[in-house]
C-alpha cells in the first residue's frame, strides 16, 4: 500500500516535470525562430564616377610615432569623399606582443592625423576579464546606418585556450568607439580565428568572413573551416553559417592568406591586382585582367632594391581609389587616383 | 545595438563565481584535503576566495583571470554541479551527511561520451556538426527533452540541473545564443570523466542525520 503511494507521488511528479519541460521547449522554440534569409542580397559599392576627368594621383605617409611598429594588418574606411580612417595593430616593443594596440588615423583636408589608439590588450582583458595577449586581424566596415564596426581578432593568455572575435563599433565616423557586448570565443583547443578584410554588406545586416584553425593542424588530420557570421542590421550577432551551407558561395571564397595581394574590380567590369611583384617584396605594382586569362602588369607602383612594400588594401569611393600598403613595415604609404590615372600607360610612379 | 549593461554585469557575476568554484573544487579534491576536517577545509576556502580576487600573479592579474583566460566561460550545469559538489563534499566528515551524488558513475558517463561527440563534431571530425544544431533549436530541444527523461531516472539532480540550464538559455543569461554552451563545456567533460574514472568514497558510515539523496 505505501509503495503504491509512493509510485503515484512519483508518477505525479515525473508527469509535472514532463509538462514544465515541453512548456518551456515549446517557449524556447518559438523565442529562437531565425530570421528569414530571403532578403539577403549582396550590396557591393563599386562606383566610379561616369563622366572623363582628368587623371590625378596623390601620395602621403600616415604619421607613425619613431617608437611604434605597426603589425601587418591595416583596414581602411572611407566615410566621405575627402575623409578616411585608417586603422592598423600596432605594438610598442618590436617582437613583443604584450601591449599592442589597434591605432586610428584621420584622413581630413588633405593630411593625415596623429594615430590615436581605440582598442589595447589592456582595455580588453579588463572588459573580458580576460588575459589578453595580443590583437591581430582585423576587419573594418561601414554598415547602412553609418555605423562603423571594427571586428579583431585577440590571444588568450596560452595557445590551446583559444581566441576571441572583438567588436567595436562607433556611431560618430570613428571619433568614440565602445566595445559592443562580450567577445565571441572560440572554443577551447581551437586555435585561430582568423578575420577576412572582406565583410560583404546585407540589406538587413552583414556578413564576417572568418576561418578557423583547430589545435589538429599539429596532428595528422588537420582541420581547418571557414565561416560567416552573421549580423543584423543592428550589430548583434544572428548565427554562423559554415560555407558548405551557402547556396552560391562565389562572393565568399576566401582565397588568399596572406596579404601581399589584392584584386578589385571598377564599374567597367575591368579586374585589377595590386601585388608583389618580385619574392623579395621589394616592387609593388597594379596588373590588369586581360581576356578573362592574362594579368598585365600596367604599373610599377614601388621598386627599391632592399626595401619591403607589401600588405596592400584598396577602398573605392566616388571615383577615388585608395590604396594603402607597409612600407618596410614601419611606415603606411597612401596612394589615391582615379581611374582614369590608372588606365593612363604613360605615367609610373617609383 | 549594445547588449544590455545589466546582463553584461551578470554575465561577469556568473563567470566569477562559476571560476572560483572550479578553483575551490580543484583544491578541495587533493587527496589529503578531501580526507581533512571540515575546519580546515572552510579556513582553506577562505583562503581560495580572498587569494584569487586579491593576489596578483601574472601581469598584475589575480587568479581568476588567469584560470578565465584558460578555460573561457562555463556553462550554467557546470557552476551548479560545482556548487553541489563543494557542498556536500564539505560535510563528508561532518555529523551531518549530505549526498546530493550530482554525478554518480552512470550519469558521469553519459555526460562524458555525449559532451564528447559534441566537441568531436565540433571540431569537425565527424560529418554532422552538432553544435550547429544548438542556435536557433530545433530538433535538438526534442533531443533535450528525450535526455531530461532518461537522466529523471538515473539522476533526478542533474536533470533538475539540466531544466535550470534550459530556463537560462530561454532568458539568454549567459552572452552565447547557442544552447549547448548552457548545457556543456569542456571543463564539465573533465569533470564528468574524473568522477566516472575516481571511485571516490563519499560516504562514512551513516550516522546522526541524513538528508535524502533523491537518486536511485
Amino acid at each position: 500500500m505505501f509503495n503504491k503511494e509512493q509510485n503515484k507521488v512519483k508518477n505525479i511528479f515525473l508527469v509535472l516535470f514532463l509538462i514544465i519541460l515541453i512548456i518551456v521547449s515549446w517557449l524556447i522554440y518559438k523565442s529562437n525562430i531565425p530570421l528569414s534569409t530571403s532578403y539577403v542580397s549582396p550590396v557591393i559599392d563599386k562606383s566610379v564616377e561616369k563622366e572623363a576627368i582628368d587623371p590625378f594621383f596623390e601620395s602621403r605617409y600616415v604619421a607613425i610615432p619613431s617608437t611604434y611598429y605597426p603589425k601587418s594588418g591595416y583596414s581602411i574606411s572611407i566615410l566621405s569623399k575627402s575623409n578616411l580612417l585608417v586603422f592598423w595593430t600596432n605594438q610598442e616593443t618590436f617582437n613583443q606582443l604584450d601591449n599592442t594596440k589597434i591605432l586610428q588615423a584621420r584622413f581630413e583636408n588633405k593630411a593625415w592625423s596623429q594615430p590615436q589608439a581605440i582598442l589595447s590588450t589592456s582595455k580588453l582583458s579588463t572588459f573580458n576579464q580576460k588575459y589578453i595577449r595580443d590583437i591581430y586581424s582585423h576587419a573594418v566596415y561601414q554598415d547602412n546606418n553609418g555605423i562603423i564596426h571594427l571586428f579583431s581578432t585577440s590571444n588568450n593568455i596560452i595557445n590551446f585556450s583559444g581566441n576571441n572575435i572583438n567588436h567595436l563599433i562607433s556611431q560618430d565616423d570613428g571619433k568614440n568607439w565602445i566595445l559592443a557586448g562580450k567577445s565571441m570565443s572560440s572554443l577551447l583547443f581551437s586555435k585561430n580565428q582568423l578575420i577576412h578584410q572582406n565583410i560583404e554588406n546585407l540589406v538587413d545586416g552583414f556578413y564576417l568572413p572568418i576561418k578557423s584553425q583547430f589545435l589538429f593542424k599539429y596532428i595528422p588530420n588537420y582541420y581547418e573551416k571557414s565561416q560567416l557570421l552573421r549580423f543584423s542590421k543592428n550589430g548583434n550577432f544572428i548565427e554562423p553559417i559554415p560555407l558548405s551551407q551557402m547556396k552560391d558561395n562565389k562572393l565568399y571564397v576566401l582565397p588568399f592568406d596572406n596579404h601581399s595581394v589584392r584584386i578589385f574590380q571598377l564599374d567597367d567590369n575591368s579586374i585589377f591586382m595590386i601585388y608583389n611583384i618580385d619574392d623579395n617584396k621589394s616592387k609593388l605594382g597594379i596588373a590588369k585582367l586581360m581576356n578573362g586569362h592574362h594579368w598585365n602588369n600596367i604599373k610599377i607602383l614601388e621598386d627599391k632594391e632592399g626595401d619591403i612594400f607589401t600588405d596592400p588594401v584598396i577602398q573605392i569611393k566616388n571615383g577615388s581609389i585608395n590604396l594603402l600598403y607597409t612600407w618596410n613595415y614601419k611606415y603606411i604609404k597612401h596612394l589615391r587616383f582615379n581611374k582614369e590615372w590608372l588606365i593612363d600607360r604613360n605615367i609610373d610612379v617609383f | 545595438m549594445l547588449m544590455n549593461q545589466f546582463a553584461l554585469n551578470l554575465n561577469f557575476i556568473f563567470n566569477n563565481i562559476s571560476i572560483m568554484l572550479l578553483s575551490i573544487w580543484i583544491v578541495l579534491e587533493m587527496p589529503y584535503l578531501h580526507h581533512s576536517k571540515w575546519f580546515l577545509r572552510l579556513i582553506i576556502t577562505i583562503i581560495i576566495i580572498v587569494s584569487s580576487l586579491y593576489i596578483p600573479l601574472y601581469h598584475g592579474y589575480n587568479l581568476l583571470f588567469i584560470m578565465h583566460s584558460v578555460v573561457g566561460d562555463l556553462s550554467i550545469t557546470t557552476l551548479l554541479i560545482l556548487f553541489f559538489l563543494i557542498f556536500q563534499d564539505f560535510f563528508i566528515f561532518s555529523k551531518i551527511f549530505i549526498n546530493f551524488n550530482i554525478i554518480n558513475k552512470s550519469t558521469a558517463w553519459l555526460i562524458f561520451i555525449t559532451g564528447s561527440l559534441l566537441y568531436i563534431s565540433r571540431f569537425g571530425l565527424i560529418h554532422t556538426n552538432f553544435y550547429q544544431l544548438g542556435f536557433y533549436p530545433k530538433e535538438i530541444l526534442l533531443f533535450i527533452v528525450f535526455a531530461e527523461l532518461i537522466f529523471w531516472y538515473i539522476n533526478k539532480w542533474f536533470a533538475f540541473v539540466w531544466f535550470i540550464a534550459l530556463i537560462a538559455f530561454y532568458f539568454k543569461i549567459q552572452t552565447s545564443i547557442n544552447l549547448w554552451d548552457y548545457m556543456f563545456d569542456p571543463i564539465l567533460l573533465i569533470i564528468a570523466l574524473y568522477r566516472g574514472l575516481v571511485n571516490k568514497k563519499l560516504t562514512k558510515p551513516i550516522t546522526d542525520f541524513r538528508i535524502s539523496t533523491f537518486t536511485n
